[in-house]
This record gives structure tokens, C-alpha cells and sequence, in this order.
């Protein structure tokens, strides 16, 4: 849409609105969020895998 | 029956080492623990080896895709730990073996018995380009060898050890070890701790004080624990982390083809003991101009491939440095080595252009070429670049009603248009030509018999590899040879082609820019002709330019441009000044290598990210960017020293010329400059 208005160039369709704001929170907020969710990461795996498990089913 | 974990790998080793000085035996789990992966998913560097065994079976005739090849690995992988697990607690397998069977269902069992040594070289290639060892961890491990501790390196894989201490080898610390046991020998392994009850017979370690440090909480923490060895765990969140953003790249890269360049500059990133203090140009040079070399190598070498090129010539003096980053980074792209023979060769547009006359004399195109610079004025200026007599010269443009001052070119003061006109009655004079062709003859035949002995004619089809921009050298190079029998058909492949002026293309004879060409419509691309010499300087060989050839008795003498003149000693001094940009650039071609094989993407797969690298850096650069990377001399004999007439000058600006405070203060400069640009190449 962009590139008919002003066409700069071939960028891929973008980076997409989703991926850039994980990206976004990975790399400024990331290292802190690690730190402190490692500690409770066996429990997060099992609510993880919960949650795949009923998308799955749905 | 307990073991302690840790969070950060400093507060392991801190606790680590009050706890060593007690113990006898020192055991370390490898990956992960004294070596890290730059990717995520291990099983990611399975697929340059299926890559590879599939560009064998094209060889043999029976070609495989190499998704068919990794199914089967995956397959008989499978059904080796299902058979192994009848008969030992542990679910393991043996890559020999696994390979082995592989190959002999792919290729039969003669060639597929000798393929093995070769794709676990390639494998182990792989897995050693992708594995960093962990700095501390490795630097403790030094420690508690020095002071006498027995130090084992105990891993449960598919490899079997004599691999394992390849890797630990080019890892650097095989030497500090007494063994290295992998669970691929005995499928004896740490996950159900008989693997801890091997070594401890094996190497009669009954009675001593054993601690063994890991990152798997069971494998490496319980197991060891329940046989009454210490045990430290490791849960690193800052590893953890780095994988998570590597995840998200290589993961979204599969559906966005944007974030592919991306996924590859994560790959490429330097890690642990990598990662030093390096200077602002070093950066820039690993990080931006590393990754599209990167690109353009291998779209060459894939080019060759595809259109059955037997050698790729890099010219001078550019190709230096394509040529270092070829050698460097093809062999992880292409491990099957069908790639055609390299070779530099040293040409530069002022010691071809005269000789590009010995057979044809000067053409009108050729002429017009010398006249594109702004410098160049007079028929001086075109005797400078075509190395001609202007004295012997001169009674034949008298002829003409021409002198060797007359300005022949529009962009200075004094241009008179039918001067112009005499001067093209003047290329269609035989005897001018006659006298040309005799001036340049010696040159002419010099430059033949440099080619003969660089194997220029021993090919049926050659590449021939430039920075750019119009494809001069190219063009000269094959005007001098092509009225020859065995001229190969040439194909040109240029960083950017801005064509300038219509490339005569023939069947014989082509050019193609790779990462910016005019014929193609790319805005992008094209702010490489915001900093071309940017470009130039940075890829420039360490030695002068080729001011000629001369013919010797025993052949040919190329000569070289001096260096104590001003030019000369500017260009030294410039070359002094990117000599780390360029070590950046040096330092990432293997790494673009092996991040490249292991994503199997190539060029168009990068370009939207090289794109809005380019776009980013080159139209909308910070402040500091410019003061880092633009070059402090760019000189060129092409380039006469007349000055143009002002409205040519003020038309020719650019942004990167633009001063420091005007780039700082004035908010809408680089918005215009690139609107400007915009309107230019909509233009052309």
C-alpha cells in the first residue's frame, strides 16, 4: 500500500505489527523478564503446555 | 541426595569454586555448560548436512530433496534409539551408524560407505561454526586443571566421543581434559546415571571427591546427586534469553521474508570471548557492510553454478576484498565444492582503456566515457586516460580545426557544441586511428599475454566481478579481447550498476548489478548511490592502482602508480583509516558463511532486509554514522582536476557531503535529499 503512494522499495510486506512488538519487548525489556520468570519457569512450562494443550483441542 | 542451581553462570562459578577445592574429579556437561550454540533448536544444523548429501545425489543422477534426505536421517535416527532402548535404559543413538545407514538407503553401499568421512566433516564443520565456548566457564575449567584436578566431559548425544573432542578441540581446551565420554559409545548415558557409573569404573574414580556441574536439572543434577557426586546446576536467564530472541527471528523469518536478513546478522553476532571492545568502524564493517558482500558473494557463486562458469576473475582493486570473502564464506555455502577456480586480476580502467584501443582503435562510446567526469575537459585530459601521445596526436586534430585545449565537454566554461562535432569527424580520421592503435599496440599485446597466463582464455565462460558502476573495466576488458577466437563469453556481475551510459551488451558479453542494478526498479537499492565511494574505499586492496602494461622480453610488466605523490599518500592514509572497517567486514565472512548454510536463504531472501539496511544507513543516517564512515579521501587518476562550471557543482551534492552541523540541526536534510533522490531515479 505504501509503496503506491511512495514507492521505496521491496521491504518483504514489512516486519509485521505482531512480531515487531515481541521483538520490541525482547530485546529492551527481555533481560529483566528473564531474570525474574527463570525462577518460576518449571511452573510457567506446565501453564505453557496447558494452554497448547486446549488450543490444540479447540 | 540434593544438588544446587543457579541463575547466572558468575554465581555457579563462585560457588563452584569454594566447593572444587575440596574435590578430586572436576565433570562438566558440554553444550550448553562449557559450550554455547548461536542458534536455538541444535537439530538446526542437521539441515546444511541434508542440503549437502542432496547435492551429492544430484551428482550421482538420482537427485533427493533435501527435506527427503533429513526425514530419513530423522527416520532411521528413531529406530536406532527404539532399538537400543530393548536392551539399555537409555534411548540412545550412534551418528556413525545413523549416517551410515543413511547414506548406504541413498546412495548404495560402496558410495555411501566412502561419503561418510565427508559429511561428518561437514557436520562437525557446522556444528564447530556454531558453537562458542562459554568464556568463564572455560576459564575456570583452566583453572582447576592447573591446579591438578582431574577434569572429564561427560555428554549425552548422538556423537560419539572421538567427535566430541573435535569440537573441544577447536573450542580450545582438549588439552586441559582427561576425557571426553559420550553416550553415543556405550549408550551408557547421564540421564539414568549409568553413564556417572561408567566413568567412575573406567577410570577408577571409586572413592574420590567428584563434583559435576551441568544444565540439565535431572541428567546433570539428580543423577549425580543420587550417585553421591556433587552436583551444580546451571539456569542461566541470560542464555536463555539470547535463544529466545534467536527463536523469534529464525522462527518469524519461515512466514516474513523481512526478518531473514535479520535472522542472519543475529546468527552472525559475536558471543562470549568473541564479543571484545572493537572500534565504531569495526562495528560498522561486521554489522552493515559484511552482511551484503555476504550476499553478493553468494549470489555470484550460485550464478556460476546455475550457468556452468568455469572461473571467477575479481578485478582490481575491489576484488580484493570480494575475493577474501569468497574463500572465506563459499566453502560453509557450497561444502560440495562444485564452485568454479578464482583468481584477482589486476586491471584498472586507466591501464585497460588504452589497451582496449590496440584492436579497435577509439570509439565514440569510449570517448564519451572519459568525458562523464566532471574533471575532464580537454583532449588532454582524454590522452591522460587512454595513455596516448598528445604531441604525436596533435597535427591530426590541427586537421580538424581542433587543439588539445578545446573544451570537448559541456560542463565547462568555454563548450562550444561543433567543437564537438569536429571532434567525432575526428574518431572516423583512419589516420588518427591508424596513429592510435600504433601508440597502444605495445600495451595491447602486454595485457594479452597477462590474461593467457591468468587463464582468462582457458575458459569457456568466465565471471568477471567489480564494485561498479558503469561496467568500464568490463567494457575495455572485453573490447580488447574479443576480436580473439578463444574470447570466453563474459558475465559481469557488479556490487551496483548506476549505467551511467548504455552497457553494449552482447551474447558474448553482459553485466548485471546484484545488490542495486538501474534496470530494475529498486528505490531502496539505490541509495547505494547516496555514498558510492563509501563503497570503494572500503573494499579496496592494500596495494596502488594499475597505472599499464608493458611489454618485456620475457612477457609483461604490470606497473604499478607510485605512492609519494599527494594522491598516492592521501590513499594510503585513507586505507590506514577503514583498515578495521575492513577487518569487520573480513572477520564476519565466515560467520555470514555458516549463518547463510545453516538458514539455506540467499540473496533475494536478505534483500528486504539489506533494503531497509540500506535505506536506514545510507539515506538516513545519524550524525555520528557519517562522521565514522565517510571516507576522508577518495582520489582517482579518471577524475581530471578541471573545475565544472558552478550550476554542475551545486546539481552534484549529496547528503553525505553535507557538514556536520547542517546534518545535526537541520531536522528535514535527509527528508529532502531523499524526496530529491526519489524524483531522480523516477526520472531516469
Amino acid at each position: 500500500m505504501l509503496n503506491r503512494i511512495i514507492p521505496i522499495g521491496n521491504f518483504g510486506g514489512g516486519g509485521g505489527v505482531r512480531c515487531l512488538v515481541v521483538l520490541a519487548i525482547l530485546h529492551l525489556l527481555g533481560r529483566p523478564i528473564f531474570r525474574l520468570l527463570i525462577h518460576y519457569e518449571h511452573r510457567l512450562h506446565s501453564l505453557y503446555m496447558f494452554m497448547k494443550k486446549l488450543k490444540n483441542r479447540r | 541426595m540434593s544438588f544446587e542451581k543457579f541463575h547466572a553462570i558468575e554465581a555457579l562459578i563462585r560457588r563452584g569454586r569454594e566447593v572444587a577445592a575440596g574435590m578430586d574429579v572436576v565433570s562438566f556437561d558440554l553444550f550448553d555448560t562449557l559450550l554455547v550454540r548461536r542458534i536455538h533448536d541444535p537439530d538446526l544444523v542437521k539441515l546444511p548436512v541434508a542440503r549437502f548429501i542432496a547435492a551429492r545425489t544430484v551428482e550421482a543422477g538420482q537427485p533427493w530433496p533435501w527435506q527427503k534426505v533429513q526425514k530419513l536421517r530423522d527416520d532411521i535416527e528413531k529406530q536406532h534409539r527404539r532399538e537400543t532402548a530393548k536392551t539399555f535404559v537409555d534411548h540412545e543413538a550412534c551418528y556413525p551408524r545413523v549416517m551410515l545407514e543413511a547414506l548406504v538407503q541413498i546412495f548404495g553401499a560402496e558410495k555411501g560407505g566412502a561419503l561418510l568421512p565427508e559429511v561428518t566433516d561437514y557436520e562437525l564443520r557446522m556444528e564447530n561454526s556454531m558453537l562458542v565456548p562459554r568464556r568463564e566457564m572455560v576459564a575456570w575449567l583452566r583453572d582447576l586443571a592447573a591446579a591438578g584436578k582431574r577434569i572429564f566431559i561427560l555428554s549425552d548425544i548422538y556423537l560419539p566421543a572421538s567427535h566430541l573432542e573435535v569440537l573441544v578441540d577447536h573450542a580450545g581446551f582438549l588439552d586441559q581434559v582427561e576425557a571426553v565420554i559420550s553416550s553415543a559409545d556405550t549408550f551408557l548415558a547421564k540421564a539414568s546415571g549409568k553413564g556417572y557409573a561408567l566413568v567412575r569404573d573406567r577410570f577408577a574414580l571409586a572413592g574420590l571427591k567428584w563434583l559435576h556441574v551441568g544444565d540439565n536439572p535431572v541428567s546433570d543434577g539428580l543423577r549425580p546427586a543420587e550417585a553421591g557426586i556433587t552436583a551444580l546446576v546451571l539456569h542461566d536467564a541470560t542464555e536463555k534469553h539470547r535463544k529466545a530472541v534467536v527463536k523469534r527471528y529464525v522462527n518469524y523469518s519461515g512466514g516474513r521474508p523481512f526478518w531473514r536478513g535479520r535472522a542472519l546478522q543475529q546468527l552472525m553476532q559475536p558471543l562470549e570471548g568473541e564479543n571484545l571492545h572493537r572500534s565504531e568502524l569495526y562495528v560498522e564493517g561486521f554489522n552493515f557492510l559484511a552482511p551484503l558482500l555476504g550476499g553478493f558473494v553468494q549470489h555470484i557463486a550460485e550464478q556460476c553454478r546455475a550457468r556452468g562458469i568455469g572461473k571467477v576473475f575479481f578485478l582490481s582493486r575491489e576484488g580484493w576484498t570480494f575475493k577474501r570473502f569468497w574463500e572465506q564464506s563459499i566453502p560453509y555455502l557450497f561444502p560440495d565444492g562444485r564452485l568454479p577456480e578464482i583468481e584477482y586480476l589486476y586491471v584498472s580502467r586507466m591501464a585497460l582503456a588504452g589497451a582496449s584501443c590496440a584492436h579497435q582503435g577509439l570509439t565514440r562510446a569510449n570517448a564519451d566515457i572519459a568525458f562523464l567526469p566532471p574533471g575532464n575537459r580537454d583532449f588532454r585530459d582524454l590522452c591522460r586516460i587512454f595513455n596516448l601521445d598528445v604531441a604525436a596526436l596533435a597535427p591530426h586534430l590541427q586537421r580538424h580545426e581542433l587543439a588539445v585545449d578545446t573544451c570537448l565537454s559541456h560542463l565547462h566554461e568555454g563548450y562550444v557544441p561543433w567543437d564537438k562535432v569536429r571532434f567525432y569527424e575526428l574518431l572516423e580520421d583512419q589516420a588518427f586511428q591508424d596513429e592510435i592503435k600504433r601508440q597502444v599496440a605495445e600495451p595491447g599485446e602486454a595485457l594479452h599475454r597477462y590474461l593467457a597466463g591468468a587463464g582468462f582464455f582457458a575458459h569457456r565462460r568466465v565471471a568477471l566481478v567489480d564494485i561498479g558502476w558503469l561496467g568500464t573495466i568490463q567494457r575495455f576488458l572485453y573490447e580488447a579481447v574479443q576480436h580473439r577466437d578463444d574470447c570466453p563469453v563474459c558475465h559481469g556481475f557488479l556490487f551496483a550498476a548506476t549505467r551511467g551510459i548504455p552497457y553494449p551488451t552482447t551474447a558474448g558479453n553482459s553485466v548485471e548489478g546484484v545488490i542495486y542494478d538501474r534496470d530494475r526498479f529498486d528505490m531502496a537499492g539505490s541509495t547505494i548511490l547516496y555514498a558510492r565511494d563509501l563503497f570503494e574505499e572500503a573494499c579496496r586492496a592494500p596495494h596502488p592502482t594499475l597505472n599499464g602494461y608493458k611489454l618485456t622480453a620475457e612477457g609483461y610488466e604490470l606497473q604499478f602508480r607510485g605512492t609519494d605523490d599527494n594522491t598516492g599518500q592521501a590513499e594510503l592514509q585513507q586505507d590506514r583509516y577503514f583498515s578495521p572497517l575492513q577487518q569487520g567486514v573480513f572477520d564476519g565472512a565466515a560467520r555470514y558463511g555458516a549463518a547463510s548454510a545453516l538458514l539455506g536463504y540467499s540473496l533475494p531472501d536478505y534483500k528486504p532486509w539489506l533494503n531497509c539496511l540500506l535505506a536506514g544507513k545510507l539515506a538516513f543516517p545519524r550524525c555520528r554514522e557519517v562522521t565514522r564512515i565517510r571516507q576522508r579521501h577518495h582520489l582517482d587518476d579518471f577524475y581530471g582536476r578541471h573545475v565544472p562550471k558552478k550550476v554542475h557543482v551545486k546539481g552534484s551534492r549529496h547528503l553525505w557531503d553535507s557538514s556536520l552541523w547542517r546534518l545535526s540541526l537541520d531536522p528535514l536534510l535527509r527528508l529532502r535529499y531523499f524526496l530529491r533522490h526519489l524524483r531522480e531515479r523516477i526520472k531516469e
